[in-house]
Order: C-alpha cells, then sequence, then structure tokens
C-alpha cells in the first residue's frame, strides 16, 4: 500500500530528516524532492501526469494573478477545473483522461494552492520568499497525502528559521503514537464496524465503530506528519482538539479537521456572507444570512471529499447539521435571552444529551462513507427503518452517557499523559516507549492480528 | 488625523456595542470570543462590516478569520487606516 504505512513513505521521511538536519538551509527543495519522490513511487509517469499538471498549473497562477490580480477568478476557475477533471467530478469526468489517474495529495495541494492564489492576488509579500520556499510548501512530504493544511506564512517564518537542536523525544513519540493509532486502534474499530448483526444494536455499533475508525487512523495520520514535521523544524498545526467532547456540531467541527474547517471559514464562509451581509442593510436578517453562509460552506466541504451521491450527501447532511445548530441558538437566545440560554448551556445533563446527538449526528454523515445503496431499499421497509431509527436513539443514548463519563475523566488523563511525558523525558523512559510502540505495531502488522485499515485521505 | 490604539479601541467599542446590543460591554485588547458568548463565527463578519463602515475601509476576508482578539482587530485597523 502506498500511504503512511508503507515502508517507503518511512524510508523516505527518514532520509528527508538526515539531510535536513545536515543541511538546513536547503529544507525547502529538499521537502519538494521528498514529496516528489514519494509521489513517483505510487504510480508511472501517465498516471500522474494529471496530478503533476495541477501542481504546474497553480504554481505559474500564483505568479500570474500576483501580476495581474484581475485574473484571479478567471486562474482559480481553471485549478477548480483541472482538479474536477483529476478527481473525476461531472461533467469533467467526460473528458478523457489516463487510465486510473493518481489523485493522492490532490484534496490538499487545492487548498495549499487557493490559499497562495487568494493572498497572491491581494498583494500579500513574503520578505525573502523564493521558488523553493512555494514548492516546498506545496510538496512538503510529511503533510503531503493528508494535512494538516499549513498556511503560507506560518511555513515560511519557519522554514527561514534555523532548526531548533534536539526536539528528537517528543517527535519520535509522536509518530509512534501516530503508527500506533493507524495500524492498531483504527484496525479494530474498523473490523468492529463491520461485523454487527442487522439489529438496532448492530447499527448503532457499527455507526459509532466507524466514527472511531475514522478519528484513531485520521488523527494517526495527522500524528505522523506532525511528528515527522517537527524533526526536520516545522511545527504544522494541530488538527483535532478532543473533538468527541464536543456539545454541538459546529463545535466539534471546531475541533475536528480543524487546518480544513479554518481554511472553509476563511476561503469560504467569511467571503461568502461578508458579500451577503454588506449588500443586507436590515440588521436582523445577518443571523439568517450566517445560517444560509454555513449550510453552503459545510456542503461544499462534503463535497470536496469527492465525487458522487455518497458525498452528495454527506455534503447535504454536514450543511443540514450547521445549520440546524446556529438556528437552535439563534432561536434560544431569542425566546430565553442571553442569561437562560448560558445557564442551559452549563447545565451538564444538557451537555451531555447534546454531546451524544453531536456523536451520533456525524455518525450518520460518516454512513455516506460505507454504507451501500441497499440502505434506501432498507429504509423503504417499515421494520428496518424502525429498526435504523432505533439504533439512533440507541447511539445517542450511549454516547450521551459515554462520553459524559469520558469527559470527566480529563484530569486523569492529563495527569497520566503528564507523568508519561516524564518518564519519557528520560533516555531510558524514550527507549521503553518507543520500543513499546513499534512492538505493538509490528506484532500487530506480523501475527495480521487485523487486516491493515486503509488510510483516510 | 492621526489614530492612536486608545482613539481606534474606543471607536471599536461602540461598534461592538451596537453589534451585540449590550451598552455596558467593555472590551480590551486581550477580549476575546470567549469572555463574549455571542461572538460566533456570524457577529464576527457583522463586527467585521461594521467596522468598515465606522473606519471607512476594507478588510479581506481571508485575513480576518486570523483574528484571535480585540488587540489584534486593533492593530489590523491601525495598519489600514495608517495610525
Amino acid at each position: 500500500m502506498g500511504g503512511v504505512i508503507s515502508g517507503v513513505y518511512l524510508i523516505i521521511n527518514a532520509i528527508l530528516v538526515l539531510v535536513c538536519r545536515t543541511l538546513p538551509p536547503y529544507r525547502s527543495i529538499l521537502l519538494a524532492i521528498a514529496g516528489l519522490t514519494w509521489w513517483s513511487t505510487l504510480g508511472d509517469l501517465s498516471s500522474l501526469t494529471p496530478g503533476l499538471g495541477l501542481l504546474v498549473l497553480g504554481y505559474v497562477g500564483i505568479y500570474v494573478v500576483r501580476a495581474c490580480p484581475t485574473l484571479l477568478g478567471a486562474v482559480v476557475c481553471l485549478v477548480l477545473s483541472w482538479f474536477a477533471w483529476l478527481r473525476l467530478y461531472p461533467p469533467f469526468s467526460l473528458i478523457p483522461h489516463p487510465i486510473s489517474m493518481i489523485d493522492v495529495g490532490s484534496m490538499f495541494l487545492l487548498f495549499r494552492l487557493l490559499h497562495l492564489l487568494v493572498e497572491s492576488a491581494a498583494g500579500v509579500s513574503y520578505p525573502g520568499v523564493r521558488p523553493q520556499h512555494i514548492l516546498g510548501y506545496l510538496l512538503a512530504l510529511p503533510a503531503f497525502s493528508s494535512g494538516p493544511i499549513q498556511r503560507f506564512d506560518d511555513f515560511h517564518q519557519q522554514i527561514q528559521r534555523p532548526t531548533p537542536p534536539g526536539g528528537w523525544a517528543p517527535a519520535l513519540l509522536r509518530v509512534g503514537d501516530g503508527y500506533l493509532k493507524l495500524v492498531v486502534v483504527s484496525a479494530l474499530f474498523l473490523e468492529w464496524s463491520q461485523t454487527t448483526p442487522a439489529s438496532p444494536l448492530g447499527y448503532a455499533t457499527s455507526l459509532g465503530a466507524y466514527t472511531l475508525y475514522l478519528y484513531a487512523n485520521f488523527s494517526g495520520v495527522t500524528d505522523i506528519a506532525i511528528g515527522f514535521g517537527r524533526m526536520v523544524g516545522l511545527n504544522f498545526p494541530e488538527n483535532f482538539d478532543r473533538p468527541l467532547e464536543a456539545t454541538n456540531f459546529l463545535d466539534f467541527w471546531n475541533r475536528w479537521h480543524i487546518s480544513a474547517s479554518q481554511w472553509c471559514r476563511d476561503y469560504i464562509f467569511n467571503p461568502l456572507l461578508k458579500s451577503l451581509v454588506s449588500y443586507t442593510p436590515t440588521a436582523a436578517y445577518h443571523p439568517w444570512l450566517g445560517v444560509l453562509s454555513l449550510l453552503i460552506t459545510f456542503f461544499l466541504m462534503g463535497l470536496w471529499h469527492g465525487p458522487g451521491p455518497a458525498f452528495v450527501l454527506y455534503g447535504i447532511l454536514l450543511g443540514i447539521g450547521a445549520a440546524i445548530v446556529k438556528t437552535w441558538q439563534l432561536l434560544l437566545r431569542r425566546h430565553l435571552g442571553k442569561t437562560l440560554t448560558r445557564s442551559l448551556n452549563q447545565s451538564g445533563f444538557y451537555a451531555a444529551g447534546c454531546r451524544g446527538l453531536t456523536f451520533t449526528w456525524m455518525s450518520l454523515c460518516l454512513a455516506c462513507f460505507w454504507m451501500d445503496k441497499t440502505i434506501f431499499q432498507d429504509l423503504g421497509e417499515v421494520s428496518k427503518a424502525r429498526d435504523w431509527a432505533m439504533g439512533l436513539v440507541m447511539l445517542w443514548a450511549a454516547s450521551s452517557v459515554i462520553l459524559e463519563l469520558w469527559s470527566k475523566l480529563d484530569p486523569l488523563r492529563a495527569s497520566v499523559h503528564a507523568r508519561m511525558e516524564s518518564l519519557q523525558a528520560h533516555v531510558v523512559g524514550l527507549q521503553i516507549g518507543l520500543a513499546c510502540r513499534a512492538a505493538i505495531v509490528i506484532l500487530f502488522m506480523m501475527l495480521q492480528v487485523r487486516p491493515l485499515p486503509p488510510q483516510v485521505y | 488625523m492621526t489614530h492612536t490604539r486608545e482613539s481606534v479601541r474606543t471607536r471599536l467599542q461602540d461598534v461592538f456595542r451596537d453589534v451585540f446590543e449590550d451598552d455596558n460591554l467593555m472590551i480590551s485588547d486581550e477580549t476575546t470570543a470567549r469572555e463574549i458568548p455571542e461572538w460566533d463565527s456570524i457577529t464576527h463578519i457583522t463586527l467585521v462590516v461594521a467596522a468598515e463602515k465606522v473606519f471607512s475601509i476594507q478588510l479581506r476576508a481571508a485575513e480576518v478569520g486570523k483574528l484571535a482578539n480585540v488587540g489584534q482587530m486593533v492593530d489590523l485597523l491601525l495598519v489600514r487606516i495608517g495610525g
């Protein structure tokens, strides 16, 4: 497999770290070379050419819009069209293309390119920027395939600073944690989600286990990227902040895939709402324009994940979830007032129920990724539809209780984590910590306790 | 006209009071959305548009998302109005 679980990814990253540590002034170009090298291992030239085309088109576009900002719209349309063709979005999928185009990393490359295009057209200057800095940013291997999505100003500042000495221990442990989550934890949850009976309890288990699989998988990949990033002197932004403790769907997205959420806020939601508000003098309408902007932003974020009805449905469910939460907040504030609304939000029972509801709704959204079309036939039968409804209610009740207990354990987990960190700060503790993680991962892979899970892109 | 940090913050405070409909609202450089529960992603944009009108400037949608507190908002306004 060509993902971050592959030996090739590990070897190229290890070489990258060693060379970057030896030749720090050349980190940008080394990051780009490493990214291209890994990319080239994924397929032959014909299957990689469309992806490279996106890179070249966007890279040239950055210089074009810097020279002529009025061309921003045209360049963005061109880049989006190329991306749509590469990812087989209709109607662009009708255009002939090489067999099995490799599109790994293209989703994140698109976000980085659009960010640079918009900033370049706005005339934002980055003193001392060189072409290799832009290429290094676009292709930085550790975060190339699945993020986090760093902003160029952060990258540029960090790449110009000397690599801080040391810092190996936390970075290595972060990589170890990532592989543990990716290879072991996510595999267990994935299998659990796939081996449940067709009953209300089975549906509830499948929905919940799949969400936990995706969380372990994606946060594991992020840990690996952040760990390798630190080794080359880059601090990629954090992508997760205890999302399961969120008490509403909007709060969830402030804690889950944070770098993508913030990108969508800055480049879709804010411009859209700002335009709508600017043209609407009546302040009373602004909150509802906000609800509309959330609906559109989350729908587009869902669609960004891929073409096809599953992703359209995913986007619709995301948008509905966000719009309902914001509408509920507005109505509560209007009918209960600020003080009562605050009291309600601080009530433990209410917060626990909201936490469970958030987890259940997100699990329902993610079901678009794994359910097949027979679900719609199932829902046509009254008994099956009732079972699904009962499954959702069971998941809500169970997740409300479990996540409330989990959040109560926060102080205990924090103290255990601090204790582990202090132990692993010493050389012996670090070696034991790394050896334990490596042993579990390797044993798990060798014994084939569970098949390796696919990496989430 | 020379704009000082203090004068910008005072005018911005009026914008905050107007948007959040609270005549007693006091802001400082350290004030964040955590201290004003009604300050969410929607009212943030309402604030920005109101500030644009008061200060007769244009702010980019992409840059206002990064503002973490009132102090950063004042900094940005000072840059744009040439204070």
